[in-house]
């Protein structure tokens, strides 16, 4: 009852605010997850790097911040990485001032799970180029952004509000021959360079589910 | 139970922003409405077939980038040709740009080639307020089983320019395929662009 109390009150915010969309996001019995509503201020965080260096969202505050959930050992992510789609959408991204911060939530001795050593190899290995590779095996972040699948993209914009979150592109159960791909969150960038609102703003994510701690 | 129906009905009353609009994920709002014939159509009667519904007013530039192109024929006869009804509605105010008679509707949709299963006049704008239909275009997607499945813009290139039209998303025609196919809608909503819808001032 609670749990649809919540949906309710979050249907009446989109109602007050119009404008303002949530995701749509499919049930997950076993996880308790917040559904962040975007046009509202992402979530602060801190998480360590692939250097063991603290990483604050906050920092960033002025730039525009991608978040990217990763698991390297999740086929999605891996169609990502092994046809350079993903590197390229983040060299894109830090050619425009973008920072790309990459989160891994699995779980110690979950799919994907990697220490900071093995996250610098994955990294080397793929010519993945995020700002920075960060480390919540304890699921904390992925919680908070209701992250569901890797991957599972979110865009905060200069100001620190969520203007994106869903998926990478809109190749879900599609091969797509011949009809362009379109990259939401590379998409979502380019309008916010030129100063536009983010036309498609959430998303259906698809992909592995992140591999929280039970 | 009683303080639980409470509960819901507060804030589905805050949930209705002006006029009540559809929500995405919840069944569309039923309306009735007269085709260029002066025959009532009802939402009602394509149960059981996907619906999409399209916001019309003809003069405005946005749309006739899309008309002018062909390209909104061509959805709607891709549409057509797997068995989904499609709803265009003109809710221009008499008066307003973009408002017609009947006679004036079966006129333009002749001239256009415009080939919806159905041209609604709407002069009220009841059924816009419904919706909240905001611009021309604004497009719609009802589901067989009556859900609102998709709200917002025809395609991801918000111009008045017809050479736009190559290389966008046209969302609408992703989420026909997407359903067709047995798949959720993966862009359910995107910001609606074009001329603001011409209601009455009243």
């Amino acid at each position: 009852m609670k749990k649809v109390l919540v949906g309710l009150a979050a249907l009446a915010a989109i109602g007050a605010v119009g404008g303002f969309y949530t995701m749509n996001y499919f049930e997950d019995p076993d996880i308790q997850l917040v559904d962040l509503v975007v046009g509202r201020p992402a979530p602060a965080f801190t998480l360590p790097d692939a250097n063991g260096k603290p990483v604050h969202l906050a920092d960033f505050k002025g730039k525009t911040v991608v978040l990217e959930w990763n698991n390297p050992g999740c086929p999605f992510v891996k169609k990502q990485y092994d046809s350079g789609a993903m590197q390229k959408a983040q060299a894109a991204a830090a050619g425009q001032g973008v920072v790309w911060l990459t989160v891994n939530s699995s779980a110690p001795g979950k799919q994907g799970d990697m220490d900071a050593e093995e996250a610098r190899e994955f990294l080397a290995d793929k010519g993945a180029r995020p700002a920075a590779y960060l480390l919540d095996p304890q699921g904390q972040v992925g919680r908070t952004y209701g992250a569901r699948t890797t991957p599972h993209m979110f865009v905060i914009n200069r100001a620190g509000s969520l203007v994106y979150a869903g998926a990478i592109d809109d190749t879900e159960g599609s091969d797509k021959q011949g009809v362009p791909v379109r990259n939401h969150v590379l998409a979502a960038l380019s309008e916010l360079k030129a100063g536009q609102p983010v036309s498609v703003a959430t998303s259906r994510p698809f992909g592995c589910s992140v591999k929280y701690d039970a | 139970m009683k303080q639980m129906l409470v509960a819901f009905t507060a804030l589905a009353v805050i949930a209705a922003p002006a006029y009540g609009a559809a929500v995405v994920g919840k069944p569309a709002p039923l309306f009735k409405a007269a085709d260029v014939n002066g025959k009532a159509v009802s939402l009602a009667d394509f149960r059981g077939k996907t619906v999409v519904i399209e916001w019309n007013n003809p003069e405005c530039p946005f749309v006739k980038k899309h008309y002018g192109s062909g390209n909104m024929q061509k959805a709607q006869a891709a549409a057509a040709k797997d068995g989904v009804v499609w709803l265009t509605i003109n809710s221009g105010a008499p008066g307003k740009q973009g408002y017609m008679s009947g006679t004036e509707a079966k006129a333009h949709l002749a001239q256009s080639g415009a080939r919806p299963t159905h041209y609604l006049l709407d002069p009220g704008g009841v059924v816009g307020k419904a919706y909240d239909a905001k611009t021309t275009p604004h497009m719609y997607i009802v589901n067989k089983a009556g859900t609102l499945v998709y709200a917002g813009g025809i395609d991801d290139k918000p111009t008045p320019r017809p050479a736009d039209i190559n290389g966008a998303r046209n969302h609408v025609l992703a989420a026909l395929s997407e359903i067709k196919a047995g798949n959720a809608v993966s862009v359910a909503t995107s910001r609606p662009y074009g001329c603001s819808v011409k209601y009455s001032d009243s």
